[in-house]
């Protein structure tokens, strides 16, 4: 034993970033993603031509609708089935601290939803309405993403077996129907700050509140994670 | 000392792992030896620092393993399960291992690759986990364990599901690694595993490590069961005609061809028997001791062990 | 001193005396799936979070309606009439609203269970297990079906008949009971609709893919995603197409059953019979496609993986 060498936390994100991305590129999680994800192109492209080509309201529903199925199935997944599966005793047998791994994953898998979604939606935009995408629905639909993926690992790490499921249920049971509620108890939803942020609905919460909103949420489901993470026994 | 146990207890629930465990390791192979479910690989994992202790303390390298992150560099562990990232190829996965044990990114793959030749996994260190025997999964495994040069070694049950001859092969690679001057514990269910790896032990049951130290040093305290010596001669019923009045000598059995003698001091009873032998011009055409060895060893302690339950 | 004579042996003759043939009645072939049926039970009572976590959501649902059919029992519901036009008050519409609440309990079960079981079999090389012993496919299928059926019975049967009993608890005279008597049996059918529906089709994902997360996203985004897009179509185009959501389709059926017309909300759309036509068609097709996978997997001897 020549280096006593311990890798610096960027490096170890990097490391498990790359890992994670090899894998999904070879496995099939990636394709149904995108399965799922296209789903709004050949919708939109059902109400074209149904002559009904609409405002992208809609649209934006069921892009809504598929964040709370892809992000989990990659998230809860990728944490989830490999604590159960104890595959993360390789990883955190290593001199490595336990958040860069979540870190690492999550570096690989939120990028690549959120191209999925928004090439999706932007697709779905141009091929139903035939208008780009707003920024803004651009930016909502990313900051979605990273919210629903946070919740989806804080999730994963506290059921591990029935990550994915369970927050399914949390999007439907939870974060949609509080979200749809016209009382103070929707800052609470991701959904409903997604909707705001997108510009396409105007129900008196504004744009850098909305984004505040899900910046607090991350945070509060990241450290959820983290805590639990550093805590777990495999 | 590598390894200091000190009281140290394990609860998963109400579900005991290990039950007030002390015990030090200092160096060399040891073997840990239990029956499924006795706490092996509990006591591995928290050498790993995968889990901490419930009660007492465990250091290794003078650090807790599980809130210390850079002691962990120090340690190699193959876990029992065969589940690894099976789209990875096998230096892939090595590399990823090493990388994150902290091997220099430029130096990684070149230790990886090292660490699968160790393993005789050359020719097939391109190909995809996904398609290996468990044979290759396990040196895989143990590639992983090894590749950042660590100075202790944690391998939970490294032999199982291995072929024979691939067996022999990782027992021997396992050997070469103690001679490099590693610490190595490797815990098996499987007696003759261990014993074809090292005679130094620790036997845990029930949570509890109920012997540690050389093989027959522990059969040497085993007082309620007398030691048996089987003697392959031509002319066995000298031998007990001698033998017999013996104050050490509990019994004799003959059996075909030979003679099978139970003793209370095997020591007096071997110098006799070669008294007998020489006195008496008898042709004896092999001599055993057919529970000295781990087996028998095991077998006596968890039977106690049963016993006192 | 032992002197005993040893018995010469034959070389090479294994006495393997632990060993001896089960000699005790065994049950009939047609009984496998009983047992089959009895495991899938047992495991999804296993732990929280499969089944025991939607049953307390479920027992929730029935009190909290059972509750609003007490309390407010005369206040009227919008979105539905009573077949003249006349205003339905909570106490009829109650029990048909719950509906959609079990369904999304329902959904939850066959998320954490049914639409795993099948992928989650060939993925352990369960079906190696099963079938090397005497279990034919269809003791398999029927066993894994009944077993589904029966953790979601105990919502969406269990719930609406107590709610059922609940409403004629609630009837002012004996003439009111005896005429809203049927309600058991409407109950009942409507419940043994929706079990059939969330115990069948999820397990007709698990056996599309042989991967449960895959099997688990898949279901989820026909249900929730693909089902609402039928919706859409179906008020933009004005066809039937809406009956592909499962969920509004037992909706549509849950009021039609209790007697209701649907003045707005997404069951409007349905024809009732073509509600009906398609659940049992999902479940149908569910059921052929489970029968036909673990058939393949059985005659190609599939292990599962390593």
């Amino acid at each position: 034993m020549t280096d006593h060498r311990v890798p610096g936390s960027l490096e170890t994100v990097m490391t498990i970033a790359a890992l994670t991305w090899k894998r999904l590129a070879r496995g099939r999680a990636l394709w149904v993603g995108v399965i799922i994800s296209s789903l709004l192109v050949p919708f939109a492209s059902a109400v074209r031509s149904s002559g009904n080509a609409g405002t992208g309201e809609e649209l934006i529903m069921f892009a809504l609708l598929t964040l709370a199925v892809v992000p989990p199935m990659f998230v809860s997944s990728s944490i989830g089935e490999e604590i159960e599966e104890r595959t993360t005793t390789y990883l955190w047998s290593r001199p490595v601290p336990r958040w860069t791994v979540l870190a690492g994953k999550l570096a690989t898998l939120v990028p690549v939803t959120i191209v999925l979604a928004v090439g999706s939606w932007s697709l779905a935009m141009l091929v139903g309405p035939q208008r780009p995408p707003s920024p803004e629905s651009c930016l909502a639909l990313a900051a979605g993403v990273t919210a629903i993926s946070m919740m989806a690992a804080g999730i994963a790490t506290l059921v591990p077996k029935h990550g994915m499921p369970l927050s399914i249920c949390y999007m439907l049971f939870f974060d949609l129907p509080i979200g749809a509620m016209p009382i103070s108890l929707s800052e609470l939803s991701i959904t409903h700050h997604v909707y705001t942020l997108t510009g396409m609905f105007r129900d008196g919460a504004t744009m850098p509140r909305s984004l505040l909103a899900l910046a607090i949420l991350c945070a509060v489901w990241g450290t959820v994670a983290i805590w639990r993470i550093r805590r777990l026994e495999v | 000392m590598t390894v200091v146990v000190d009281n140290c207890s394990k609860w998963y629930g109400h579900v005991l792992g290990v039950s007030d465990v002390s015990w030090q390791l200092r160096g060399g192979i040891v073997g840990l030896l239990g029956p499924n479910g006795a706490g092996k690989s509990t006591l591995i994992k928290m050498m790993a620092g995968l889990l901490r202790p419930s009660r007492g303390s465990l250091t290794v390298f003078g650090k807790s393993p599980f809130h210390d992150v850079a002691v962990r560099r120090r340690i190699g562990y193959a876990p029992e399960h065969e589940k690894t990232w099976d789209e990875l190829t096998a230096l892939e996965l090595v590399t990823v291992m090493a990388r994150l044990a902290g091997v220099a990114p430029h130096d990684a793959r070149g230790a990886a690759e090292r660490a699968l030749a160790q393993m005789g996994m050359t020719d097939a260190m391109h190909r995809r986990v996904r398609g290996f025997s468990k044979g290759m999964r396990q040196r895989t495994k143990l590639a992983t364990a090894i590749a950042h040069d660590p100075d202790f070694l944690l391998l939970d049950e490294p032999l199982t599901g291995v072929d024979p001859i691939a067996r022999v092969d990782i027992v021997e690679r396992i050997r070469k690694l103690a001679a490099a001057g590693k610490t190595v514990v490797v815990s098996s269910h499987v007696l003759y595993e261990i014993e074809s790896l090292t005679s130094e032990i620790v036997v845990i049951y029930r949570g509890q490590v109920l012997a540690e130290g050389n093989v027959y040093e522990i059969r040497k305290l085993i007082d309620r069961h007398p030691h048996r010596i089987r003697v392959e001669c031509d002319r066995p019923r000298d031998i007990a005609a001698e033998l017999a009045t013996a104050d050490h000598v509990a019994r004799i059995v003959f059996e075909r061809g030979g003679v099978l003698i139970e003793t209370r001091d095997p020591d007096r009873c071997y110098d006799a028997l070669a008294q007998v032998v020489i006195d008496r011009g008898i042709v004896v055409s092999a001599l055993s001791s057919p529970d000295n060895n781990l087996g028998a060893v095991f077998e006596y302690l968890t039977g106690e062990s049963r016993g006192r339950a | 001193m032992s002197d005993a004579p040893v018995p010469a042996r034959p070389a090479g003759t294994i006495h393997d005396l632990g060993y001896k043939r089960y000699g005790g009645a065994r049950l009939a072939a047609s009984t496998r799936w009983l047992v089959i049926m009895r495991q899938q039970v047992a495991h999804g009572w296993k732990t929280w979070w499969r089944f025991k976590a939607a049953l307390g959501l479920g027992v929730i649902v029935t009190f909290v309606a059972g509750g609003v059919m007490f309390l407010l029992q005369d206040r009227a519901v919008k979105g539905v009439v009573l077949p003249e036009g006349i205003a339905a008050t909570l106490t009829d519409a109650t029990l048909p609203r719950a509906m959609q609440w079990y369904s999304r309990v329902a959904f939850l079960v066959s998320l954490t269970i049914g639409a795993r079981v099948v992928a989650g079999d060939v993925q352990s090389g369960a079906f190696t297990f099963y079938f090397a012993r005497s279990v034919r496919p269809r003791d398999y299928v029927l066993g894994k079906l009944a077993g589904m059926c029966a953790l979601i019975a105990m919502i969406y049967v269990g719930g609406p008949l107590l709610l059922a009993i609940a409403r004629l608890g609630l009837s002012d005279s004996t003439d009111e009971l005896i005429a809203i008597l049927p309600v058991i049996p409407k109950a009942l059918a409507m419940g043994m609709l929706g079990t059939l529906a969330f115990a069948a089709v999820p397990l007709g994902f698990s056996a599309l893919v042989h991967n449960p997360r895959y099997a688990m996203a898949l279901w989820a985004t026909y249900y929730l995603i693909v089902g609402g897009m039928a919706w859409v179509l179906s008020r933009i185009t004005d066809s039937g197409i809406a009956a592909l959501d499962l969920a509004a389709s037992l909706d549509r059926i849950a009021y039609y059953l209790f007697d209701l017309q649907v003045v707005w909300g997404r069951s409007k759309r349905i024809d009732p019979a073509l509600a009906l036509g398609s659940v049992l068609a999902h479940a149908a097709a569910a059921i052929a496609l489970v029968i036909y996978q673990v058939r393949r997997a059985h005659l190609s001897g599939i292990g599962g993986a390593s």
